[in-house]
């Protein structure tokens, strides 16, 4: 609870620094005082802001991410992607749940087929008094 | 395949098994020795891939520890 309440405290800060940065961020400017902007920003100085201010979004997350997790649950996550972060005992979980769903399948496998090879020889049993 | 050999490969059908009791594999040792046989070649291959499986995760939750530090 406490560190769901944290969580939601360092996304509102990393909300505000980026609305801070989109209003604050300094645009180029060239000797004649005109807006010599980046070429991503595709010489819009909104466009530039808004990417300044995603930048500082999501570079804060970055720093955050595994800063919060190594301070507060005392490990790191082993990847960090567009998809977010990726923990071991996340992907290890994955994994025990991907073999309780093999082991399952691979028993009712297991049940069918020796259900068939049961029904086959009731089946030839039952042919038997009529041959 | 002697009487002996057929007992043990029912034995071998029953244990676990929810579908056969020792008479009932026995029944099928008897009636369809080859198809027991084969049941029982796919336990033994469903036991390596799980061993297998255990194995791999084993390596991989080493390896996640191993690249974590």
């Amino acid at each position: 609870m406490v560190e769901r309440l944290f969580i939601r405290i360092l996304v509102a800060v990393a909300l505000c620094l980026a609305l801070l940065a989109f209003v604050l961020a300094p645009v180029p400017v060239d000797p004649r005082g005109n807006p010599d902007l980046p070429a991503p920003a595709f010489e819009q100085v909104d466009l530039y802001r808004l990417e300044v201010a995603l930048l500082v979004f999501y570079g804060y997350l970055l720093l955050v991410t595994p800063a919060f997790s190594g301070l507060l649950r005392g490990r790191l996550p082993i990847e960090i992607s567009t998809r977010g972060a990726k923990f071991a005992a996340e992907a290890d979980e994955a994994a025990v749940e991907n073999e309780a769903a093999i082991r399952a399948l691979e028993r009712t496998t297991r049940q069918l087929t020796q259900g068939l090879k049961g029904a086959q020889i009731e089946i030839e049993s039952l042919q038997e008094p009529a041959q | 395949m002697t009487e002996r050999e057929a007992k043990a490969l029912a034995e071998r059908l029953a244990k676990d098994s929810d579908v056969f009791d020792f008479d009932r594999a026995l029944e099928l040792v008897r009636r369809r020795p080859v198809d027991a046989e084969e049941l029982v070649r796919m336990d033994e291959e469903m036991e390596r891939r799980q061993k297998k499986r255990s194995r791999a995760r084993q390596r991989r939750r080493q390896a996640l520890i191993e690249d974590f530090f």
